[in-house]
């Protein structure tokens, strides 16, 4: 069983290496940052949705008219909750807006999102724990893969192991397999003594936090494979860090970032304020439009003894019609944003597998749900709950309730996650994508060492 | 005469670390990163410029459309005030190629209606999450990140790698004192980042300019300059620090991973620490809050309007009309925004607080201290957006209020987009930029300045002698 | 037993190493002399199996290293001129650690047994190596050579840059393998050891053994006088720059 001695001797050589400590402390500190910083985020965001919520209230309680009408018109406050794992991947969510207004024709779009307010930070980003594990820890991951077998050659150790009966084939398994452990469970120890000093961080979904947790360790895996290939392709433990650290600054730093203009390559953003200009003017007409109609049917007695809706507004085949053609008329100003959205969405999507690292952080952030898939979810669903409030409002009205004053009574916006087995589903491909990486890692690595010049 | 003497150890130094295939490979390796840069930037800064110029030709148009839909001359000046399409953009950052900034987080443009515009609209993030995941390639960034680290690559064996071959003891078997063979040192290693790094740097600013991706004439140029001399002296920062930490330590190794330690602390995590902390530091009060506010405010504000409305009716037996109900209005405004400027003030006290907090913390970290010159050269700091938006801010008031002075002054009929007010945002000159300018310039200096005291300290008791036995 | 026979390398069109035929008996040390780039290092990777032949064989212990190498190993121990072991690793532990690759488990008792066995001071033993001066690290080398009890041993110059105690010390543990009865090959500049030593030398030059002594004729020679000799030849055959 010499295999299982080279995994011991790694696991003795790493437990008294300052090597060892460093990463483990440089892990401790930036998770520790990261976690306290992520629980701060998170518990603010919550606490300012709650008092949200709270003035909402205050506000349907303070005003005067409280019929159905009335409350259709209401800018209720629909909060999007906080993603399952917004403490540990910050994600887009900096850049997407956490509630929206709904009244009785339009979503009203929110206002706010932490990009608005602070808009280098976005440009900076967040250091949470998926920056630690998607950027930071992959510096020391390669560089611990950089010195695995040029430095056993520089020390000469590499000529004392192989005039043994050893096999290489073996031997690198064993040292791979070795060091990646010490690694992982260095990491892992790291943040979980963070996590205990932080005092807890808010997690939404435990499931979700083990999928996290097993994708980072596939992802550490790999940088830590590519620095072992980086170490059998290099003869000296300094060309081989060197070259770690190039890989690092490209895949890590560089590609992600080249990956956003690229995908603009050749389809800018199109304006988005002309949809914006249209879509007040549409309403405008339309507005006047409704008008023109009501009065027509009032002057041939037709809305009589109809409810305030009804008498303002018109029934509800010309309310539906004029939504309808606004709804339309919004769909067209729209269309090119969409359009471009749709594509860059695509494009996104497929050149993130260009790096490790976008794969990561894309994958990190769909298990997380601060991707913007989740984002568009919550639209939809605040959509059909709006609907349906409508809905009721209007056969309250029907019936000739004249009063509409209980606020508790609105039935309350949960937002249903998308299922554990969806939003696995989703990041799979990606999931996928890093094994094979791995794979293809160790493969290169061991094809490489079969062929090392041992002297 | 050791001025000389300490050139010869310069050259030395600078061929070292630039001599063979490492010199050559850093060099390509660091040329390729800022023709990415660059490219990006200057793709970034077309897409922007050409936003701008769809949106601001929409915006006539626009509002011609929204006159024809009112057919009558019969204008009720709230209409102006409160259905206009009137689009304010943001124009294109004077340098966007330069920096990335806030640019795409804080948005492109603002619609002065409603009655406080907040923030600006049109944020690429919302529109792509996953481009904000990823973020942006610029050459502010690069140089930030990339380029710390390479200078540290350049300079971390200057003195280490001496001792480490032997060389060390050679050369003070020679009559050369600490001092010239340190500012020697120092110099080489200043020597290889400026041939290696700011000259590929400075070639892609020379291309932006050229190919116009920043827009020459004096402010363009000015800026670039500017770009370039900061980034410099922030590169000359780490190679002063690498220089430093290769006498502090006992071998290259083990002064390399210190300086990796140390850009992980000031290029990667100060900057994010800091902006977390200005987040947290200085809540901001959440939007819907502000909203909730604000609506309360108006219907206050509706409510003495009726006071006064009902109280007229009830004096002059007849409700006001023509310039009454006109100056009744703009006294409703005043009062209403003065109380919006009340409900407002904690917003914009903590967007100050904020920046102080980015202030201290770029004094700490001359990485961050770098950026946030960038963005201010570039022209995509966040403190422009606030200008821009105080400016539409400033408009949508003026929108509610100029179509009563008009019919006051009495001018009739559907106003024309000529006649229109025009919004008071105006650039600010890049001669503004120059005291921040030189007090973050004077920063990397006291950066590089510290790193040299230290290095100068720590060699004046260095251990010459061989290593090992 | 070390045999070597036609062992040729050619790298490219370079000849490091030319024909070589040997043979080191149990219980016979050989030493190998040579300048830089003479084959000594060449010969010794061959037996080690970290190059393969161009032409002939190496054999230890009967067995060709080029065809079977996991089995030649087996039966050999090798010490590097500079034995850099794991630096944070103690020295019995890292004994421990080779002798496992070599296919044995020894306890701490043999560990240390061994250690003791080549003179290495018994403070030492739990030290990390990397503390350890260069004589005892060699002495490590020795003791893991030792204890994987290997019949054929390969010493890469290891008298270099050891004090002359260090240097005696190590030559009485090399001594007592001998005496063990294993073949020793070493490469080494080190002729007044080497002829305390060994029970044959060969000079080496450009890839070939020129002159060989054993024996009677070992006894007698001036070796110096030979050695000097033999390398002013390579000084005729490369005349320098003047």
């Amino acid at each position: 069983m010499a295999h299982l001695a080279v995994v011991r001797m790694e696991l003795a050589d790493a437990l008294r290496q300052p090597r060892t400590l460093i990463v483990g402390l440089v892990a401790l500190v930036f998770f520790l940052v990261a976690f306290v910083q992520g629980a701060a985020r998170v518990n603010a965001e919550i606490a300012a949705v709650a008092a949200a919520q709270a003035e909402n209230r205050q506000a349907w309680l303070a005003q005067p008219p409280q019929n159905p009408h009335g409350a259709a018109h209401f800018a209720v406050l629909l909060a999007k909750p906080q993603a399952p794992l917004a403490s540990l991947v910050a994600g887009a969510e900096g850049a997407l807006a956490g509630h929206v207004f709904t009244d009785a024709h339009r979503l009203i779009p929110a206002a706010g999102s932490q990009a608005a307010d602070l808009p280098i930070g976005q440009a900076i980003g967040s250091l949470d724990a998926a920056f630690v594990i998607g950027a930071v820890l992959p510096l020391l991951a390669v560089l611990a893969g950089a010195d695995l077998v040029a430095g056993e050659k520089e020390r000469g150790t590499l000529r004392l192991v192989f005039a043994n009966p050893v096999g290489r084939r073996r031997w690198l398994a064993a040292k791979l397999a070795g060091r990646t452990l010490v690694f992982l469970a260095v990491v892992g120890l790291a943040a979980a003594i963070a996590w205990l000093l932080s005092g807890g961080l808010p997690i939404g979904d435990p499931a979700r936090l083990l999928a996290f947790t097993g994708l980072s360790a596939l992802y550490l895996a790999g940088w830590l494979a590519v620095g072992a290939l980086c170490s059998v392709a290099a003869q000296r433990v300094a060309s081989a860090a060197l070259a770690a650290v190039a890989l690092w600054i490209g895949l890590v730093i560089v590609v992600p970032r080249v990956i956003a203009t690229v995908a603009e390559l050749g389809d800018p953003m199109p304006a988005t304020s002309p949809a914006r200009m249209a879509t007040r003017v549409e309403e405008v007409r339309l507005r006047r439009k409704q008008a023109a109609l009501v009065k027509a049917l009032k002057a041939r007695g037709a809305l009589k003894d109809a409810s305030p809706t009804t008498a303002a507004e018109g029934p509800a085949e010309v309310r539906d019609a004029i939504d309808a053609e606004a709804a339309r008329a919004r769909a067209k100003a729209d269309a090119p944003a969409e359009a471009w959205r749709a594509s860059q969405l695509r494009k996104l999507d497929a050149l993130g597998y260009a790096s490790p690292a976008a794969l990561y952080f894309r994958a990190a952030a769909g298990l997380a749900g601060t991707d913007g898939d989740r984002h568009a979810d919550f639209l939809a669903q605040a959509f059909a709950w709006r609907k349906a409030f409508l809905a009721r409002l209007n056969a309250l009205e029907d019936r000739k309730v004249a009063e509409f004053k209980d606020y508790d009574a609105i039935a309350p916006f949960t937002f249903v996650e998308a299922s554990a087995a969806e939003v696995w589903s989703r990041q799979a491909p990606r999931t996928a994508a890093l094994l094979g990486l791995l794979l293809a890692a160790v493969l290169a690595a061991f094809w490489r060492f079969h062929r090392y010049d041992l002297r | 005469m050791p001025l000389p003497l300490a050139l010869v150890i310069a050259h030395r130094q600078a061929d070292t670390a630039l001599a063979g295939r490492r010199g050559l490979l850093v060099i390509a390796f660091w040329t390729l990163l800022v023709a990415l840069a660059c490219w990006s930037g200057a793709v970034a800064a077309g897409g922007e410029r050409a936003a701008y110029v769809a949106g601001e030709q929409a915006a006539e148009a626009a509002f011609a459309d929204w006159r024809a839909a009112y057919e009558s001359d019969r204008w009720l000046p709230v209409q102006l005030g409160a259905e206009h399409p009137i689009v304010m953009h943001l124009p294109p950052a004077p340098a966007r190629a330069l920096a990335a900034g806030a640019a795409d987080a804080a948005g492109a443009w603002a619609q002065p209606a409603g009655y406080h515009v907040r923030e600006l609209e049109g944020r690429k993030g919302e529109l792509t999450p996953l481009g904000a995941l990823f973020g942006a390639l610029d050459p502010a960034g690069l140089v930030a990140v990339a380029g710390a680290l390479l200078a540290i690559a350049l300079g971390y064996d200057a003195v280490s790698g001496e001792k480490e071959r032997g060389t060390l003891a050679l050369h003070f078997a020679n009559p050369i004192d600490r001092r010239t063979f340190l500012a020697g040192k120092l110099l080489g290693a200043f020597w290889a980042t400026l041939v290696a790094l700011w000259l590929p740097l400075g070639l892609g600013l020379l291309v932006l300019l050229a190919t116009g991706a920043v827009p020459a004439g004096p402010g363009g140029l000015a800026r670039t300059g500017a770009f370039a001399a900061v980034a410099l002296a922030y590169l000359a920062f780490w190679s002063a620090a690498a220089v430093t930490a290769s006498t502090l330590a006992r071998s290259s190794a083990a002064a390399f991973v210190g300086l990796v330690g140390l850009w992980l602390v000031l290029a990667i995590a100060a900057p994010k620490v800091a902006v977390a902390h200005a987040a947290s530091r200085h809540p901001v009060p959440a939007p819907a809050a502000l909203a909730q506010a604000l609506s309360g405010l108006r219907e206050e504000a509706n409510k003495q309007y009726r006071l006064r409305f009902d109280a007229f009716k009830a004096q002059h037996k007849a409700p006001p009309a023509g310039k009454d109900v006109q100056q009744m209005r703009l006294d409703y405004y005043a009062g209403y925004f003065a109380a919006i400027d009340r409900a407002t003030a904690p917003h914009t006290a903590a967007l100050a607080g904020r920046q102080g907090v980015l202030e201290a913390a770029a004094a700490f970290s001359p990485a961050f201290g770098f950026q946030l010159a960038a963005a201010e050269l570039a022209g995509t700091d966040g403190a422009r957006h606030r200008r821009f938006i105080a400016a539409a801010d400033a408009y949508a008031r003026e929108l509610r209020l100029w179509p009563d002075r008009r019919a006051i002054a009495g001018v009739k009929g559907r106003p024309t987009w000529a006649e229109l007010p025009r919004p008071g945002y105006r650039e600010a000159a890049s001669s503004a930029l120059a005291p921040t300018f030189f007090r973050r310039l004077l920063w990397l200096f006291a950066a590089c300045l510290t790193a040299l005291a230290i290095a100068g300290l720590a060699f004046a008791r260095y251990d010459l002698r061989l290593q090992g036995a | 037993m070390i045999e070597a026979i036609g062992l040729t390398k050619r790298y490219d069109t370079h000849l490091a190493l030319d024909g070589l035929d040997l043979l080191v008996k149990p219980g016979e040390v050989f030493a190998l002399f040579g300048g830089n780039g003479a084959g000594k290092s060449t010969t010794i990777n061959l037996f080690l199996g970290f190059v393969p032949p161009s032409g002939g064989r190496a054999l230890v212990n009967g067995v060709d290293v080029a065809a079977r190498p996991a089995e030649a190993r087996r039966h050999l121990a090798y010490v590097a001129e500079n034995v850099m072991l794991y630096g944070h690793v103690s020295a019995r532990d890292n004994l421990k650690y080779f002798a496992e690759l070599g296919g044995k488990r020894l306890s701490a008792a043999e560990a240390d047994q061994a250690l003791a066995r080549v003179g290495l001071d018994a403070s030492a033993f739990g030290r990390p190596v990397r503390l350890l001066s260069k004589g005892m690290r060699q002495k490590c080398g020795l003791a893991i050579a030792f204890a994987k009890g290997a019949p054929a041993l390969f010493l890469d110059e290891p008298f270099s840059g050891l004090d002359p105690l260090a240097a005696t010390e190590l030559q009485a543990s090399i001594a007592a393998l001998k005496a063990d009865g294993r073949a020793i090959l070493m490469s080494t500049h080190d002729l007044f050891r080497a002829r305390a030593l060994a029970d044959a030398v060969g000079i080496m030059r450009k890839g070939r053994m020129v002159r060989r002594f054993a024996g009677e004729e070992l006894a007698h020679v001036d070796l110096e006088k030979v050695y000097l000799e033999t390398m002013a030849g390579d000084a005729v055959a490369a005349p320098g720059p003047a």
